[in-house]
């Protein structure tokens, strides 16, 4: 186990993480047909927006906390920490420190006498872990990605929403991709550090969007076009790494289960009106490909 | 499960030598996956490799539409926005594993959810992970769709692989929507059958016919890309934010085609299973 109590500093009135970077006085653009789309930036953390500082501290605290739980894991003769589980809470008696916290189980290698400098950590529990042992694969680390991204609410994205025809709203769009994008960039990179071939996401990383006050506005009749859309996500996953593994590798048993359709009750997501906890059901029961 | 493997020792100084043996890579070099640890390796075991997770999005805002009080109909400006911008995040992913050069996308989810935008705007989201196969499919060919597109399946990896053993490929994910009101029914109809255990046949009427615009939707789709046929399809009912008497039905389900004239796949093997 592994923890680390953070304090998050506000820069200012707000955490100081959503500065749109929206051109202060400049014309904003009537809200009528035919005028061009000024084009408003989206500044994600892993840019360089005001938020990659918050980003930074939350890597900062998992790198403290897995060193700790990599020491522990070292003091005990492990080889490495399987079904690592990270929370992030808030503390009961002073909301703006954080607690990062990893706890799994250290495990040895059997006929291993190599004494491994960082051990492995992962978020796979034993099951995935033997499966992917066997298949030739190994976890390499637990890692984080995190980006907060901020888009301001021009009067373009706004004057679509009051219509009553469908349409898609793109700033937004582009708001949630370049967050989905920037989290992705983030745990390649970290992933990178210490090496390995692939990575396996532990959720699917919701993202959450909301709206703050704009700190760029200055005030003035429209009142509507001073917010700022933020939105962020965090994805959990870990590398892992291919080695040769001693032949012969098992083919997968075939069994086809003869309990509810498809073998797997509630299995397949819901095309639409999902969240993403459904997914995780899948691929846990009905293993229809376990070695 | 290691434990009943002969060389269990081995395999763990395997793996101890290979993370002793770890440099920092290129982040490029590392492919992302949501596949769970069973999708993942039955992917690979089917023949193809994980490049990367792609996700296309789109938010989008509904118009609005109200059905006639007292008729059956469909919606189609709310018909045309859910597909539209179902069809809007489905080509974004599919645009990003066009980037990796990906073959196909497996495992996709698509869903709906409500956003704090507004009142009538949804985050429609695709996400999925691109695969690209390490040979070309048997008989010749390539594994991407008659429209020169990686393929797409919502199959989960179990069934996809399944789906590969047998002997077929995925050709993509289909889908039709339909938005219908259902008609209230009439003060003259619901006084005579007061009582009574009837069946009301203008409700019948109605499901049956906005459940059978989203399926032929559907196949129209799967017919456009010469598909044989569609397997892993659902059949829903939603009803977002429209009350209770608007409802859409949403099908979608994953065209296949053919890889070789033979389809067997091993007798199955009967299991008891001990748990629960």
């Amino acid at each position: 186990m592994g923890t680390a109590v953070l304090r998050l500093g506000r820069a200012g009135r707000y955490w100081g993480y959503h500065d749109c970077r929206f051109p202060r006085r400049t014309q904003r653009t009537p809200a009528s047909p035919g005028t061009a789309v000024p084009t408003v930036p989206v500044v994600v953390s892993g840019a360089g927006a005001a938020s990659a500082t918050v980003v930074e501290v939350f890597d900062r605290a998992r790198r403290i906390v897995l060193e700790r739980v990599s020491a522990e894991c070292l003091a005990v003769g492990g080889h490495g920490v399987v079904a690592a589980a990270v929370t992030t809470a808030p503390l009961a008696a002073q909301p703006d420190c954080l607690e990062f916290k990893v706890i799994g189980t250290a495990v040895r290698a059997r006929g291993s006498r190599v004494r491994l400098t960082t051990p492995f950590t992962s978020h796979l529990d034993g099951h995935g872990f033997a499966k992917l042992l066997a298949a030739g694969w190994v976890p390499v680390e637990l890692l984080v990605g995190m980006s907060i991204g901020v888009r301001h609410d021009d009067s373009f994205s706004r004057s679509r929403k009051l219509s009553s025809r469908n349409s898609e709203i793109s700033g937004l769009s582009d708001l949630v991709r370049a967050v989905r994008a920037d989290a992705r960039r983030q745990l390649q990179l970290h992933g990178a550090e210490r090496g390995g071939n692939g990575l396996i996401l532990a959720d699917g990383g919701a993202v959450r969007v909301w709206k703050e006050i704009c700190t760029r506005s200055t005030g003035g009749d429209d009142e509507l076009s001073f917010h700022d859309h933020l939105a962020e996500t965090t994805l959990t996953g870990s590398t892992i790494a291919q080695f040769d593994a001693p032949p012969p590798k098992k083919r997968t048993l075939q069994v086809l289960p003869l309990g509810a359709r498809g073998g797997e009750p509630h299995s397949r997501p819901a095309a639409a009106a999902g969240s993403d906890g459904q997914r995780r059901r899948r691929g846990v029961q009905g293993d229809r490909g376990a070695t | 499960m290691t434990k009943a493997e002969p060389d269990g020792n081995d395999l763990a100084a395997a793996a101890i030598r290979r993370l002793t043996g770890l440099k920092p890579g290129n982040p490029r070099a590392i492919f992302t996956s949501d596949l769970s640890v069973n999708e993942f390796l039955l992917v690979r075991e089917a023949g193809f490799r994980p490049i990367g997770m792609v996700l296309g999005s789109s938010i989008y805002h509904v118009g609005l539409q109200v059905g006639r009080w007292s008729r059956n109909q469909e919606l189609t400006t709310l018909s045309q926005a859910m597909y539209h911008a179902r069809d809007l995040a489905m080509t974004r992913m599919e645009a990003e594993a066009a980037a990796l050069r990906a073959d196909g996308i497996v495992g996709v989810r698509l869903t709906v959810e409500p956003r704090a935008f507004g009142e009538d705007v949804a985050e429609f989201l695709a996400i999925g992970t691109a695969v690209k196969a390490g040979t070309p499919p048997p008989g010749g060919g390539q594994w991407r769709n008659s429209k020169g597109r990686p393929f797409t399946s919502d199959l989960s990896g179990q069934d996809f692989w399944t789906l590969i053993q047998a002997g077929y490929a995925p050709l993509g994910m289909v889908m039709g929507t339909c938005v219908y009101h259902i008609a209230h029914q009439k003060m003259s109809a619901v006084l005579p059958s007061l009582g009574k255990n009837i069946e009301i046949a203008q409700f019948t009427q109605a499901l049956y016919d906005a459940r059978e615009l989203a399926m032929a939707r559907m196949q129209a789709e799967a017919a456009e890309l010469h598909a044989e046929g569609i397997v892993g399809v659902q059949l829903n009912a939603h009803n977002h934010r429209w009350g209770g008497h608007t409802t859409e039905f949403f099908s979608i389900g994953t065209a296949i085609r053919p890889l070789r004239a033979d389809h067997h796949i091993q007798r199955p093997t009967m299991v008891l299973s001990l748990d629960g």
